[in-house]
């Protein structure tokens, strides 16, 4: 990959997460910050620890496009963070809930809260190549963070020993009893690179 | 960046994603973190050397072309690969053992064919191992879990922890 093809992700994943950050902060009503994106190409032996100790506790919501573009798109938060924003989206439902359901309304109001980002997110990339690009139901882990990881990664082991994604950060620092933070990463189908360079017309 | 969070110890070995790693007593293999892939150990009780590879994928693209890939990244070319490596040390197919674990779909209801790959890691490394009559004395596979093992040469115990699980010995 050349430099103006790595800037071109960048820029496009920019603009995604601008999207994500965005509605990320009308759903919870807060302000949002996003970082800029890294481009990662990693040797697969890397992968477990590149983003942190591999078993540290994660929540994370996966989202698949299957159709004009292929490419994995996932939410991940600390399990506390997954909690905590958890609890400010339930705080929003004025009905009493049963306690007995409070676990499982907690994670598909993750799951909804990770479907918002990610839609958010593939829109935005949609609206810039001019395709139609849907995300499948998401789909909710709580697990170990390099579990995560090497599922997401296993795909490129078919046609490489490199795996390749683009990180970004989400986080609403303002205040500290409520600080969060959450990374967005989405990770293209091995063959979709090319097709994804020729759309945004970069050799 | 890995030697800081494992504190590791001297005879530690760790196996990230495709690699085939050697081992003998007092060696411990660890991999932390197991999604779909298969962390596959072939062993001699009685010499204490072992092979484990962490397996990927079940098979290996056809075209022989291309660049070489990770020795234990593809079943169909890590077991045979790590037979061949305990068989340059001596040690007889008669005595060779295997434990596994891995293989797990975390992903419940996503619709990509990839996020199901651990059954077929874990259907083909079983069927790979009846075909060279390996025996296997061990596993723990399949499930919605990740897990990250330890296998130590010396008693040829496999460790696995899952999240907010109890370390299970097999």
């Amino acid at each position: 990959m050349n430099f103006l093809q790595k800037d071109a992700l960048k820029e496009v994943a920019n603009i995604g997460t601008g999207n994500a950050a965005r509605a990320l902060s009308e759903l919870i009503g807060k302000r949002v910050d996003m970082s800029v994106p890294e481009v990662e190409m990693l040797p697969l032996e890397d992968v477990a620890f590149h983003f942190g100790h591999p078993e540290t506790p994660v929540c994370a919501v996966l989202s698949t496009c299957d159709r004009n573009l292929e490419a994995n798109l996932v939410f991940i938060m600390a399990g506390k963070d997954a909690e905590k924003l958890s609890e400010m989206l339930l705080d929003k439902i004025s009905i009493p809930v049963a306690p007995s359901r409070i676990p499982e309304l907690r994670e598909s109001a993750l799951a909804e809260a990770g479907n918002i980002v990610l839609g958010a997110f593939i829109s935005a990339l949609g609206n810039l190549m001019n395709l139609q690009l849907d995300l499948s139901v998401p789909s909710v882990a709580f697990d170990m963070l390099g579990s995560i990881m090497n599922v997401m990664v296993a795909i490129f082991g078919a046609a490489e020993d490199t795996a390749f994604l683009i990180d970004t950060r989400l986080s609403f620092p303002e205040d500290e009893d409520h600080f969060f933070s959450g990374r967005i990463m989405f990770i293209p189908g091995p063959g979709s690179l090319e097709s994804f360079f020729s759309f945004l017309g970069v050799r | 960046m890995i030697e800081k969070i494992l504190n590791r110890q001297e005879n530690s070995l760790y196996v990230g994603m495709g690699d085939l790693v050697m081992g003998s007593s007092p060696d411990v293999f660890i991999c932390l973190g197991l999604g779909s892939c298969i962390a596959l150990v072939i062993y001699s009780p009685k010499r204490k050397l072992a092979a484990m590879a962490h397996i990927m994928l079940p098979k290996s693209p056809n075209s022989e072309k291309g660049k070489p890939f990770k020795a234990g990244k593809f079943a169909d070319r890590a077991v045979p690969e790590m037979l061949d490596i305990l068989e340059k040390e001596g040690v007889a197919r008669s005595e060779v053992r295997a434990k596994l674990a891995g293989g797990a779909r975390m992903f419940a209801f996503s619709p990509s064919p990839m996020i199901a790959i651990g059954e077929q890691n874990i259907f083909k490394v079983t069927d790979l191992l009846g075909q060279y009559s390996i025996p296997i004395e061990a596993c723990d596979t399949g499930g919605n879990k990740g897990r990250s093992i330890t296998f130590h040469t010396e008693t040829c115990a496999l460790e696995v922890r899952v999240m907010g699980e109890r370390t299970k010995t097999l």
